[in-house]
């Protein structure tokens, strides 16, 4: 039995880009699932959508950066669909990572 | 009228999930939601700092209480640890991480550590008329 909250979908996007969907809570239980679908991406093009999310908090912040610096060094192309509200907006907002991470400027509709 | 709840828990990487579901029973229905919200984050990283620090330990537990006043909610996390002194001003360090305690001093009203017996971490959120 478990009382996670957490989903992760990884589906071919355009162009090459894989696009992987993440919902529910982004925390200690399940950032590694998260880790996991990043390294599994290899050498593709990667839209991380954030917008499933109800809930984030600093494991979760870790992850994304992690995986930003990861990306940056190794030359591949990785940006984030960020929530627009609830608890995840939260955590983003009092951090103020939004301004480390790549922000995708053009978010395909669906989640 | 103040009202005061405990819980424990086996210490694993779904502890913080479980200590945001038993804080979400806790909390009164009066309580906003931004409130909520606050809570909901500060308590899941007081958690996973108690998990992360136990995590040499499998039969370490951790206790979670809540304390709700008419106008503060307090929060205590409690392991069996032996400890750590955490920074005057935690600043968050990227990817290496630090937001935990960086987020606590943001949010919270005022926090603090107690040492004298494992490492109880807890804070203050002053809210507005908790109980109406």
């Amino acid at each position: 039995m478990t009382t996670l909250d957490f989903d992760l979908t990884t589906v071919p996007g355009g162009n090459g880009t894989l696009r992987i969907v993440v919902r529910g809570e982004l925390d200690l239980a399940s950032s590694e699932r998260l880790e996991a679908a990043l390294l599994a991406a290899g050498e593709h093009s990667i839209l991380v959508d954030l917008r499933g999310l109800t809930f984030m908090d600093s494991t979760g912040v870790r992850t994304l950066l992690q995986a930003t610096e990861d990306a940056s060094r190794e030359g591949r192309e990785l940006r984030f669909v960020v929530p627009t509200d609830g608890d995840a907006r939260l955590t983003l907002t009092e951090t103020g990572i939004e301004a480390l991470l790549p922000i995708a400027d053009d978010a395909e509709p669906g989640g | 009228m103040t009202q005061r709840f405990i819980a424990h828990f086996l210490s694993s990487l779904e502890t913080p999930t479980l200590a945001r579901r038993q804080l979400d029973r806790w909390l009164p229905a009066s309580i906003a939601e931004h409130d909520r919200g606050a809570l909901r984050l500060l308590v899941s990283e007081l958690v996973t700092n108690c998990v992360r620090h136990a995590a040499s330990d499998v039969d370490r537990g951790v206790e979670l209480a809540l304390r709700v006043d008419r106008s503060t909610i307090r929060v205590e996390v409690h392991d069996g640890g032996t400890g750590f002194e955490p920074p005057v001003a935690p600043r968050p360090r990227g990817a290496d991480g630090g937001y935990g305690l960086f987020l606590v001093e943001r949010m919270a009203s005022r926090w603090g550590v107690d040492t004298r017996a494992g490492t109880r971490v807890w804070f203050e959120l002053d809210i507005a008329g908790a109980q109406g």
